[in-house]
């Protein structure tokens, strides 16, 4: 596992490795002491997946606290335009914008951390979104940002 | 969530709720909460995800004491045959082993204790299967019986399968530290 910074502080790409043989594919999604070894948080409430069809926009979604909360992801299956948004304002680059494209072939993931602002848009006919967080998820928490108020860039 | 009690001990399938709508489908596979409810372990070391072709076997695995784990199992694409055998010298299972289908479809999975080893069959063109573990991997206590050996009908006299796991132990040579 590597990890790639980015220009949001505090999130990361995280590069997992990749073994191939005859059977397929395998790739480790989460390891403890690698997590820690990178100051990541270790923690997880919950994980989940969602399947989506190509143009399927989710997002842009992140929960408030008490209730923020740490996510990786990560495309198992075809290819999403990802964005993150950082909503805080102390932070250098409040109101800016990172956005990198995660696929099944590098099996990249992005870790972000609370104050940021999550979507994705799917570039492919299916893609299923891996999750992790380290909150469990609190509808009363959680907001969603109308895409169309934004620049995104 | 729903719990499943299985044919052996301590070992369930899990019904996640798969929420459906326009965009295609949300699945929550882990929920802390849920799990310390139903009284299962909440901590996991690891997680991985493999992809593999119809016809692919991988198994049957375990890690043995002090890093015996429990795994959570899950088919996020496809569908795959997945079998668990008990190696706990004092389970009334003893020996036996218990077989399932799981399915991006049904979105069940599968919650294997300490004690089990652990293997599957592709049965789609292409399955994405998922683990939690709770322990990492370690090559140390990294251990494997033999498919053939546990009078398990895998459907299949011939699967894709690694060295590794032709060349492993059967269940009868195997001396169980369960």
């Amino acid at each position: 596992m590597k990890l790639n910074k980015i220009p949001i502080r505090g999130c990361c790409e995280i590069l997992p490795n990749i073994y191939e043989d005859k059977r397929g594919k395998f790739i480790k999604t989460f390891h403890f002491d690698s997590f820690k070894e990178f100051g990541l948080s270790t923690e997880c409430i919950q994980e989940y997946h969602s399947v989506s069809k190509r143009k399927v926009l989710r997002g842009l979604h992140f929960q408030v606290s008490p209730y923020e909360n740490i996510k990786t992801v990560a495309c198992i299956i075809g290819r999403i335009f990802d964005a993150v948004v950082d909503l805080r304002r102390n932070s250098g680059t409040y109101g800016k914008c990172f956005s990198a494209e995660l696929d099944d072939n590098s099996m990249h993931q992005l870790y972000i951390p609370p104050g940021l602002a999550y979507g994705f848009c799917v570039l492919s006919d299916l893609a299923i979104v891996w999750y992790r967080s380290t909150k469990t998820h609190h509808p009363d928490s959680e907001v969603t940002q109308a895409l169309n108020g934004m620049v995104l860039g | 969530m729903e719990l499943i009690e299985t044919s052996i001990p301590g070992c369930f399938e899990i019904r996640a709720n798969k929420i459906s709508d326009k965009r295609g489908h949300f699945l929550k596979l882990f929920h802390k909460n849920t799990f310390a409810k139903f009284g299962l372990n909440t901590t996991f070391e690891e997680s991985y995800c493999s992809t593999s072709s119809k016809g692919v076997l991988r198994g049957l695995h375990f890690q043995t004491p002090p890093k015996a784990h429990v795994k959570l199992v899950s088919c996020l694409e496809g569908e795959i045959l997945d079998v668990v055998v008990d190696l706990r010298k004092k389970s009334p299972t003893y020996r036996q082993h218990f077989k399932i289908y799981l399915s991006s479809e049904k979105g069940n999975l599968l919650y294997v204790p300490e004690g089990l080893a652990h293997g599957f069959y592709v049965v789609s063109e292409k399955a994405i299967f998922l683990s939690l573990n709770s322990k990492a991997f370690s090559a140390e206590y990294d251990k494997g019986i033999h498919w053939k050996s546990v009078g398990m009908n895998w459907i299949d006299d011939d699967p894709i399968i690694s060295e590794k796991d032709e060349n492993q132990v059967s269940l009868d040579d195997f001396d169980s530290p369960f």
